[in-house]
């Protein structure tokens, strides 16, 4: 729960079956998990944004407290998914922490550049991933204090 | 060549003093035409020959009878009548301006298949042109096999190096991509499960999580190896004193755990990649940290000093790093700076065997080299030895 007492929605865009399921697990070690929605690519994540398609309803799609964003994915890269998100007057409130395996400084300059809030490489192992996921669901949903949501 | 204009105020036409000097001029002028080592031809106005070299006779195995006062594209069985060759000579005619460095690769006659590179220029006399052509023709068939051959061996280079980043590229991605998985899940499955499995299900779940673990360090110890090259940094002008002393503050904890001691000595600039540099003493002193002997706490003497090539005019910088450890044996000289070669088991000393491998690269990057001397069981000493000047800037390695 948030300090407001609503539950967490955090979204997350990655096209790894495994690191889904890992992120899961470590979101659950930490009790975070209460409101998790995954997406495979960048066209699934604003199609979810924009409730497009299988995504139209907010009862079964509620707009995210965080969205952890993969940057290789197929058909729309998180880049891509990442310069529209911001673009966008009511989106680019949401947090976005860019979740990848990539560590090529170009990647951090340019993500940062469109607008990411954080940048993280995903840890190697499973217990610095649940003090990743920790540290994530402390800071943007304890600590800071984020614009009223507006529906889109 | 009577053409030939003399600069000479007392020149009186007819005279036997001008004549005799004109014969003079002709003489010399001619013995420099025949001493040229290129194919040299006069044309006149209406490109007929009028003189040519015997460089010209021997380059293009023709006589004199068939090669004077012919038109230029009918010499050698027409082999000058190059469309293109026509357009630059009738412009020379024309307009007086000279061409230069006109390639042309052709069948001659009786020498096959040659690049040649021509030069023409109008013939000034007294400031005014002469329309007489003086046409250079330089055989330039080697010098450009030669460039073909270099071209060649550049563009394989420039591949394999291209290889080399891909292969890191893909050691960095590809590779950790399913190892980090393997970890992970393994990580979840002592989490989850580890309690409800037997005690040698768990040993081998243990196993199997270090043995990822180690291919883990040995992916990244051979992207560092790879990144001597893929990583280069220009050579600057470098003070190695600060180098080394940063290196030891970073070694400070390492050095206190073995209850170490390092002297250093006085230590020049040079011109290097200032983060090899680093890395190459940081490898050099870990290494010697490493290897200790259980009896005896590390004794380190780094020192340098520089000296004159034997066979070339450059100054080199040798660099001792000396240490009182365990030593190896000289017969294996080769193998510690080889990389993953090691010469003690896992469970002795750890590491991958990358550290003296990554040494000798950056040491051969900079156009120098490293050796060793040794005796088992009685301290090592590895000498770096590095040009103090470079000529090129070294961003490719």
């Amino acid at each position: 729960m948030s300090k407001s007492g609503k539950p967490i929605t955090i979204l997350m865009a990655d096209d790894d079956e495994e690191d889904l399921l890992l992120a899961k697990r470590a979101l659950e070690a930490c009790r975070l998990a209460n409101d998790l929605h995954c997406v495979r690519n960048g066209e699934e994540l604003l199609d979810y944004l924009y409730r497009r398609g299988d995504y139209a309803e907010l009862a079964t799609s509620p707009r995210p407290g965080l969205i952890l964003l993969d940057l290789n994915m197929p058909r729309k890269d998180g880049r891509e998914a990442l310069q529209e998100i911001k673009a966008h007057p009511d989106l680019r409130h949401i947090p976005i922490v860019i979740l990848t395996t990539s560590k090529a400084e170009e990647d951090i300059y340019r993500t940062y550049d469109l607008g990411a809030n954080s940048y993280i490489t995903k840890p190697v192992t499973f217990n610095s991933l649940v003090e990743v996921m920790q540290s994530l669901g402390r800071y943007w949903f304890e600590i800071v204090d984020l614009p009223q949501n507006k529906s889109v | 060549m009577s053409e030939l204009n003399l600069e000479n105020s007392s020149f009186t036409p007819g005279s036997s003093q001008s004549k005799e000097f004109l014969c003079q001029a002709l003489d010399f002028a001619h013995a420099i035409v025949e001493t040229v080592r290129e194919p040299l031809l006069v044309l006149d106005t209406e490109l007929r020959v009028k003189t040519a070299n015997s460089s010209f006779y021997r380059s293009f195995q023709v006589l004199s009878a068939e090669t004077k006062d012919r038109y230029i594209y009918d010499l050698g069985n027409h082999q000058w009548d190059i469309p293109a060759l026509r357009q630059l000579l009738e412009a020379v005619l024309a307009t007086g301006r000279a061409f230069e460095n006109f390639e042309v690769t052709h069948d001659f006659q009786h020498i096959g298949r040659k690049t040649m590179m021509l030069n023409a220029r109008q013939i000034l006399q007294k400031g005014v042109q002469t329309g007489m052509i003086l046409l250079a023709i330089e055989d330039i068939t080697e010098r450009k096999a030669a460039e073909i051959t270099l071209q060649l061996f550049t563009k394989k280079l420039q591949r394999s190096n291209q290889e080399l980043q891909d292969f890191a590229s893909v050691a960095s991605h590809d590779l950790q991509e399913p190892l980090r998985k393997i970890q992970a899940f393994g990580d979840l499955l002592v989490r989850e499960y580890g309690s409800v499995l037997p005690e040698p299900g768990q040993e081998y779940l243990k196993r199997m999580q270090n043995a990822a673990g180690r291919m883990q360090v040995l992916i990244n110890d051979l992207l560092a190896f790879s990144r001597v090259t893929t990583k280069a940094q220009p050579f600057v002008p470098i003070n190695l004193q600060r180098v080394v002393q940063e290196v030891l503050s970073d070694l400070e904890v390492k050095i206190q755990q073995v209850n170490g001691q390092v002297e250093v000595g006085d230590l020049p600039t040079i011109d290097a990649d200032p983060l090899q540099m680093r890395q190459l003493f940081q490898n050099l002193l870990s290494n010697s940290l490493k290897f200790n002997r259980p009896d005896q706490p590390p004794l380190i003497s780094l020192q340098a000093r520089l000296v004159q090539a034997p066979t070339e005019a450059i100054e080199l910088c040798e660099i001792w790093v000396q240490d009182n450890g365990i030593g190896f044996e000289e017969k294996y000289l080769d193998r510690i700076f080889t990389v993953f070669q090691r010469l003690h088991y896992r469970n002795e000393y750890e590491g991958t065997g990358v550290g003296l491998a990554i040494c000798r690269k950056i040491a051969e990057r900079h156009g120098g080299s490293i050796t060793a001397t040794s005796k088992l069981g009685e301290g090592a000493t590895f000498i770096v030895t590095l040009p103090v000047h470079q000529s090129n800037p070294g961003s490719i390695a």
